[in-house]
């Protein structure tokens, strides 16, 4: 049976349906959702609660020689037990989900997200003596489905630890719709590299909320790489509680053919003495249009912070756009903050440069983006992530 | 090995050269000097094959084969090197994939075998000593953040790496103090064997008293007014080029 967003809605409850009724749907007057048409969404019919089979074939055939200490398996939203690893130092439990921090331009797809609270798992993360990767993966199947999936993770003090989200797509999985949210709880002292990979069908979408609660002493770095989809989205915030909290972000677009792709990310600092670095590449291709918005917000007392955000674009057809919208407000007197955007063509001369060394335009081409993108992705301390990511936008780039 | 009849070439409909013949034998050095604005360096970009040039007539043959019909890349991997008079910076492309990029076009079109990674490696070192480049250089992207003396002893580095036939050095001693002016000559008279030649553009005679030329061609709106032996060059240092453009 399909449902509209609406129907869905009105059969989660009177109270899911009094807030939906509450908040705008996302459209073109809404500043942070202006550069892409969201109306199909809401008279579309989706599946919602039809039952599909994945393989343990193809979930193992999607993380691509990704090694793991431990492994969450989710499908459609629901964690898969059965072709998880978890190891011990891995809680996991069914928790209802709650944002961790209320956000002040919420939309109709939030309640949409959050309407099936019973989909939240709970993950944590507890110290131990080697630094452990964990890698979340999220399948989607059948045509015009449409799924949410919410995880909060607790990294406990002083744990470091690696975590790879990947969100991908079966075949399949046509014209469907993704909502999906990450909650990221760093306690004290802990270091938390988390990646968030999706790749999804080029008919398909998602909204991927990342959400960071960094406590004192910590230092989270997120690497945001929305690789394929119709319209990709993701929005990353940052809050950071405690004092000498420091977030990196990193993130490359390169939406092409028929693709939106877009970032939005938050970073508050409310507390002194934290640092933000934030870096973000996008290529644009074709008829390819991405958005990066990105605020680093300082409140009055978050004195002695320190930001740097840099957002740099390469449009390579002069139908691709990228819209570039960098932004810091500032309140406290006593900060050091920067930030950054260029977008511009393929550089001639060092295409020039290299033909008259032999190499063959396409040749070219490919090293100078790579290049392009190298400072970014090189940030990234999992080789075997990066290569991942590597090999989905060399992919792209070959097809040049 | 070289043969260039009547070249006329245009740039945004801007005539530069208006007749050039050039006929250059493996072993030669040539030496190109002329006065600012006279299609020095136009002449080096239409043979390197730079498209935003225009060739309206004439014909170049190189190695008996027709220059024109060649891509910039084919013209590279014939034997044709061009060291710029101002090399690009590359941001985010190291130095060894560059050359290694190069190196393995060069074998592709040649139908041979790339060489060894260890090769490859032992190969670099041995001409980056040639030429005295340093060796931290190698660890970061093409020409940046090399200084203008680095970035020219970078092309001599890469002309020794790829080993042309005919090399043009486009005002290489330009922005070059004394000391990197005779490492890059003694790279370039080290690489000099019968069986290449070399086009060396240049304004000032200095170059010349370390890369000796066989012949000198004066270059004046866009045609080459005047040859001779190397001591038409000193004549020319001593006269000034209004002793030879007014004559």
């Amino acid at each position: 049976m399909t449902h509209t967003i609406e129907q869905y809605i009105a059969e989660c409850g009177d109270h899911v349906l009094h807030a939906f009724s509450a908040l705008p749907r996302p459209s073109k007057k809404l500043e942070d959702w202006k550069f892409f048409t969201h109306t199909e969404w809401f008279e579309s019919k989706w599946n919602i609660s039809t039952v599909y089979e994945v393989t343990p074939d193809f979930i193992h055939s999607q993380l691509q020689g990704i090694d793991y200490d431990s492994l969450v398996v989710f499908h459609n939203g629901e964690f898969l037990m059965q072709y998880s690893k978890i190891s011990d130092f891995l809680k996991i439990s069914n928790q209802e989900y709650k944002p961790i921090f209320e956000s002040k331009s919420l939309t109709q797809l939030d309640i949409v997200h959050t309407a099936n609270a019973k989909h939240g798992v709970n993950i944590r993360i507890a110290n131990s003596e080697q630094l452990n990767h964990i890698v979340l993966l999220s399948v989607v199947s059948g045509s015009h489905t449409l799924c949410t999936a919410s995880h909060t993770i607790h990294v406990e003090a002083d744990t470091q630890c690696t975590i790879t989200e990947i969100i991908v797509s079966e075949a399949n999985a046509t014209e469907s719709l993704m909502l999906s949210g990450t909650q990221l709880i760093c306690n004290a002292g802990s270091v938390c590299e988390y990646t968030s990979i999706q790749k999804l069908h080029k008919t398909s979408s998602i909204v991927q909320n990342i959400a960071v609660m960094q406590l004192q002493q910590t230092t989270a770095t997120v690497h945001a790489y929305p690789l394929s989809g119709a319209y990709n989205r993701t929005n990353m915030s940052a809050y950071k509680q405690g004092t000498q909290a420091h977030t990196n972000v990193y993130g490359i677009l390169f939406p092409c053919t028929d693709e939106h792709i877009e970032l939005y990310t938050n970073i508050y600092h409310n507390v002194p003495e934290c640092e933000t670095n934030e870096q973000i590449k996008g290529l644009g291709k074709d008829n390819g249009q991405g958005v990066f918005s990105g605020l680093i917000y300082v409140a009055k007392d978050a004195q002695k912070t320190r930001a740097a955000q840099s957002n740099k674009n390469i449009l390579l057809s002069p139908t691709a756009k990228i819209h570039s919208k960098p932004q810091l407000e500032i309140y406290a007197d006593d900060v050091s903050c920067n930030h950054g955007s260029t977008t511009g063509q393929i550089n001639r001369e060092a295409l020039w440069y290299m033909q008259a060394r032999g190499i063959d335009l396409h040749k070219a081409t490919e090293l100078l983006l790579e290049g392009f993108i190298n400072d970014v992705l090189e940030t990234m301390s999992n080789e075997q992530v990066q290569a991942y990511i590597l090999s989905h936008i060399d992919t792209k780039i070959a097809e040049i | 090995m070289l043969h260039i009849q009547n070249l006329h070439a245009a740039i945004d409909g801007k005539e530069i050269l208006k007749g050039i013949n050039l006929h250059v034998k493996p072993g030669e050095i040539h030496a190109i000097m002329g006065p600012n604005g006279s299609g020095k360096s136009t002449l080096s970009s239409v043979l390197a094959g730079r498209e935003i040039f225009e060739v309206t007539q004439g014909e170049i043959s190189f190695m008996g084969k027709n220059l024109l019909d060649l891509a910039p890349e084919e013209r590279a991997c014939e034997g044709i090197f061009m060291a710029f008079q101002y090399p690009v910076e590359i941001p985010g492309v190291s130095m060894t994939n560059f050359m290694k990029a190069a190196i393995e076009a060069k074998h592709k079109y040649q139908g041979t075998e790339p060489p060894s990674p260890t090769e490859f490696l032992k190969k670099m070192k041995e001409k980056r000593a040639m030429v005295g480049l340093p060796d931290k250089l190698t660890g970061r992207s093409v020409n940046e953040g090399f200084s203008g003396g680095e970035k020219k002893k970078n092309d001599i580095f890469q002309m020794a790496m790829l080993e042309p036939t005919l090399a043009i050095l486009d005002e290489t001693d330009s922005g070059l103090d004394i000391d990197a002016l005779r490492i890059v000559a003694d790279g370039v008279n080290q690489l000099k064997t019968p069986n290449n030649a070399y086009i060396v553009i240049t304004h000032y005679q200095r170059l010349l008293d370390y890369i000796v030329p066989d012949v000198v061609h004066i270059l004046f709106d866009g045609k080459i007014i005047k040859t001779g032996d190397k001591s038409l060059a000193l004549e020319l240092e001593e006269k000034g080029y209004d002793w030879i453009t007014k004559s």
